[in-house]
């Protein structure tokens, strides 16, 4: 049996090993090999809530004035737009390629896809979609946003025909909800050149 | 054991492998007994034959494979009854032996527990009456009696040493999954022990990760780059601080006091401190360098041993390539001779593996479209056999592999016939149409000059399959071809496909890279080395003239005008026998750099091959140099030449700037009546604003003049390397010796002053610095 000094040593070399482990610099590979662990602990199953029969949900988020919503279910990945390379010989619908996680990316402009031929600037977010190596362009990223499809306007025979088959409706604030996934994985969109 | 099972699953994936090679192998022998062989080493084809074959049964038996096990016992039973009748021909048994391992697929593909088979049936019968006896049943199956029964499957091994010899004497990789592909070479297979599986997936991944280090790697430079700019600041920091305490000595030689001496007190010890941290940062650099050296050395020479892991000789795709060309030859009616060179040559696997299809497409053309039939060949006064010939030699970080008939050569005017069929051509174009543009028609889909398919060609799927596999692969294929020359397909691949050393060009404010590999020359031309070849511009390297076009009108990207500069920097880019040189606004440098291809929806995007990530995390577009090309001979860079000549041939355009009304008046029509465009600013401001918008060709400016002088202007101009051989005249009433070289020192060509201006000079002045007479 333990006497209460020795108890006493062990827990104040405890201690002291702790604050050494705390205080130690980490290289960062072990911050990022932490990091996964505790992502992995935390990290839970998305919960099942009762939601409206055909309701679902959409991330919100505007280019160039325009504002765009992308059902949730279909995002892959929304992260910071690095530099995009323009690729000449492509459809204007396209800013050009960037790098995301290690692939290169094409990057489409939406507001480029209902026709808007203005320059407006540099967007800043990345939204992916599916398996596709191409994601949305963003400015701004907004809400998160509950939609019930009985309730909204369909597409608009204004619209180009290409978004038009991939518009799932527009919104009372002018927010038109896309199948991203469809839309960025049509056929129209895709380029192979015939050498 | 279960058909799903994933060991049975295992052990089928690797029971086709070694199948594949062991048809292959028969295949390989029965052709050099086939040829003419001794007795004594027709024998030793026979044993080796027989083995193969009993080995292939014995496995396929063992897991319940009924069918191959029944074709490959019929096999054995013919190639045995070859062994023991010594002295007895096998020349009628060579069909049926072939045709039967051209089944074994089949039979492989019906299995496991395939009792019959459409194709594989009449094979076996073709056999049994050949040796007269029936097809026993193969031996217990695996699945009935369990896995301490199997005959255990060939064990395929991969040396874990990186020892090149060691590597390449005995190697196996799966070709795809998780089964193994068994590559022999010289020697005996090492000894157990000393190897281990591995397979290509976990290489490729290994790959990709040393990719990654190499970014990472470039990153490190760039960092370094950023320190030793750091360290430049800092020790102009110091030098300033000294210039500065000196300047305060000076103005007080004595003892400093008050304000001074503490500013002087102050600057001392923000120098100490400064040349302090410019020596920590000078043995930071100079650390950070030996790093960064030793990273490049030893992650270069870990990229290489990795590279030559999965580095494979030609001879494995090769290797059945006798076999297939008989076959192909024995169905189209033909005699062929095939040869074959540069078979040790070694290759990505990847690459090797890609290479198959094309190989096979490129043969299946030289016999069925390029050698003609033995009679026909007789009439022509050639040899009753055909030639085809296979080499493959290095170029640089390529490798060309060229596929030679000595047919008759393309049938042009047939391409003719069916492009103006198939709505591709009008009559007038079809006839007018060059024949390197009539040969490209090869390579559209399902562009085939036979009127009429038959089970091996003539749909017209294989060029384009071979050019887009091949593209795929950041290669090229092209087709020569001239009437009774025969006809070359000749394939460049590179030696690997991970890492690409490439050159950094600037277009504009984009930035391409291109392989170093494509780049025959890079020129440095004045304007006037521009040659006008009808409506193309050329320029003569090695004494022959060679088209020369923006890279930027090929891209589609805006082309700077090149009749500023004064020197055009071009690289000349070359693919078997085309060649075009490209002006680019600037070479950047050079970089290796990590290639990936662009993914849909951007599947094949024209004149990329594929893209990099940089150090900066800045995506680099990797140049096609073969569409670009193509489209060079295409001539879709029609109409946006160098403008050099464009330059030439129009009236000179001279910019005057005078702030008299009259003076400007007074000059311009002196200078319009000598055949000048002139544009007439009031001011030097407004003089600079005219040369950003539009080019000119000389510039006439006063020198006394509201805004910007003209003595200012000229200073500007010849600060920018663009405006530095623009001819400056300054005329001005200011006429003193000092005025005269106020106005030479800031870069004037020549000063005129106005009180001795007289109009002729005036021109001859300004011609004279044109070069105009």
């Amino acid at each position: 049996v333990s006497q209460p000094a020795d108890l006493f040593l062990r827990l104040r070399r405890s201690i002291e090993n702790l604050e050494r482990a705390v205080s130690a610099e980490r290289s960062t590979s072990q911050d990022e090999r932490i990091l996964r662990e505790r992502t992995e602990r935390i990290a839970r199953q998305p919960q099942q809530v009762d939601a409206a029969p055909g309701a679902y949900s959409c991330l919100v988020f505007e280019r160039c004035s325009g504002r765009y919503a992308v059902r949730l279910d279909a995002l892959d990945d929304v992260g910071p737009l690095g530099p995009v390379a323009p690729v000449p010989g492509i459809p204007d619908a396209y800013l050009g390629v960037t790098a995301r996680r290690g692939k290169v990316v094409a990057v489409v402009d939406l507001p480029r896809l209902f026709g808007s031929a203005a320059d407006a600037g540099r967007p800043a977010w990345l939204i992916m979609t599916g398996d596709l190596a191409c994601g949305l362009a963003a400015d701004v990223l907004h809400d998160i946003i509950e939609i019930d499809s009985r309730k909204i306007t369909r597409s608009m025979p204004t619209f180009p025909a290409l978004v038009r088959t991939h518009t799932l409706g527009v919104l009372e604030d002018r927010t038109v909800v896309l199948d991203a996934q469809g839309l960025l994985a049509d056929r129209s969109l895709r380029v192979e050149h015939r050498g | 054991m279960e058909l799903d099972d994933p060991v049975y699953q295992e052990l089928c994936a690797t029971l086709h492998q070694e199948a594949g090679e062991q048809v292959e192998r028969i295949g390989a022998l029965l052709l050099e007994l086939e040829q003419g062989a001794s007795a004594e080493r027709r024998q030793a084809i026979l044993e080796e034959a027989f083995r193969q074959a009993h080995n292939l049964k014995g496995a396929a038996g063992s897991l319940g494979f009924t069918l191959t096990a029944r074709l490959a016992h019929a096999l054995e039973s013919v190639l045995e009854h070859l062994r023991e009748a010594a002295g007895a021909s096998a020349a009628g048994a060579f069909d049926a032996l072939q045709r039967a391992l051209a089944a074994m697929p089949r039979a492989l593909a019906a299995d496991p527990g395939a009792t019959a088979d459409p194709e594989v049936d009449p094979a076996l019968a073709e056999l049994l009456a050949i040796h007269g006896k029936p097809s026993q049943p193969p031996g217990p199956s695996l699945r009935s009696e369990g896995l301490a029964h199997a005959e255990k499957p060939a064990e395929a091994h991969i040396t874990a040493a990186v020892d090149r010899e060691a590597v390449f004497t005995h190697v196996a990789v799966p070709r795809s999954g998780s089964g193994s592909t068994l590559i022999s070479g010289a020697g005996a297979p090492p000894p157990r022990d000393e190897t281990l599986r591995v397979s290509t997936k976990k290489l490729g991944a290994l790959m990709s990760q040393v990719g990654e280090l190499l970014a990472a790697r470039m990153r490190t430079d760039q960092r370094l780059a950023e320190l030793r700019e750091l360290l430049l600041g800092e020790e102009e920091l110091l030098e300033r601080q000294s210039s500065l305490r000196a300047l305060l000595r000076q103005r007080e030689p004595g003892e400093p006091n008050g304000v001074s001496r503490q500013l002087s007190s102050t600057l001392a010890s923000v120098s100490e401190h400064q040349k302090e941290l410019v020596r920590r940062l000078r043995e930071l650099v100079r650390g950070f360098e030996s790093d960064a050296l030793q990273s490049t050395i030893l992650s270069g020479e870990l990229q290489e041993d990795i590279r030559r892991i999965q580095t494979f000789p030609l001879s494995q795709v090769l290797d059945p390539v006798p076999r297939t060309v008989r076959n192909m030859a024995r169905d189209a009616g033909k005699q062929v001779e095939l040869q074959i060179e540069g078979a040790e040559i070694e290759l990505d696997k990847k690459v090797l593996e890609s290479l198959r299809d094309p190989l096979h497409h490129a043969l299946r053309n030289a016999v069925d479209h390029g050698v003609e039939r033995p009679e026909a060949r007789i009439e022509a006064g050639k040899p009753s056999h055909g030639k085809v010939a296979i080499r493959a030699e290095h170029r640089g970080e390529s490798v060309v592999i060229t596929v030679q008939d000595d047919g008759p050569g393309v049938d042009f005017d047939a391409i003719r016939r069916r492009a103006i069929e198939r709505g591709l051509l009008s009559f007038e174009q079809a006839r007018e149409l060059p024949e390197p543009r009539l040969i490209e028609l090869l390579f559209e889909p399902g562009f085939t000059t036979r009127s009429k398919a038959d089970r091996f060609s003539g749909r017209g799927v294989g060029l384009d399959v071979v050019r887009t596999n091949v593209e795929q692969l950041r290669g090229s294929v092209t087709l020569d071809s001239s009437p009774g020359a025969g006809t070359t397909v000749t394939i460049i691949l590179p030696l690997t496909i991970y890492v690409v050393h490439s050159l950094i060009l600037g277009v504009g404010d984009a930035r391409f890279a291109i392989p170093i590999s494509s780049i025959e020359r890079i020129l440095r031309l004045r304007p006037s080395e521009v040659l006008k070849v009808e409506q193309s511009d050329a320029v003569v390297v090695g004494g022959r003239p060679i088209a020369v076009m923006p890279l930027a009108s090929l891209l589609g990207l805006p082309a700077l005008p090149v009749e500023r500069r004064e020197w055009i920097t071009v690289i000349v880019v070359g693919a078997a026998e085309m060649q075009c040189a490209l002006a680019v606004d600037e070479i950047v440098g050079d970089e290796t750099v990590l290639a990936k291809n662009l993914e849909a929806p951007l599947v094949r995007v024209k004149n990329i091959a594929g893209a990099s990530v940089l150090g900066d995390g800045s995506v680099i577009l990797m140049l096609n140099p073969l569409d670009l090309l193509r489209a060079a001979s295409l001539r879709e860079a029609e109409g946006r030449g160098l403008g050099v000549h464009e330059a030439r041939e129009r009236p000179p355009r001279l910019l005057l700037a005078d702030d008299s009304f009259t003076t400007r008046s007074l000059e311009r029509s002196v200078l319009e009546l000598a055949g000048f465009e002139v544009m007439a600013v009031a001011d030097g401001r407004e003089a600079l604003r005219a040369l950003e918008e539009r080019p000119f060709d000389v510039l006439v400016s006063d020198v006394d003049m509201p805004h910007l002088s003209g003595l200012e202007l000229c200073r500007r101009l010849r600060a920018e390397e663009r405006f530095r051989s623009l001819p400056v005249v300054l005329v001005t009433s200011l006429g003193s010796d000092q005025d005269r070289r106020k106005g030479l020192e800031v870069g004037a060509d020549a000063y005129i002053v106005k009180s001795e201006f007289d109009h002729e000079k005036l021109v001859a002045v300004v011609n004279g610095l044109i070069g105009r007479p």
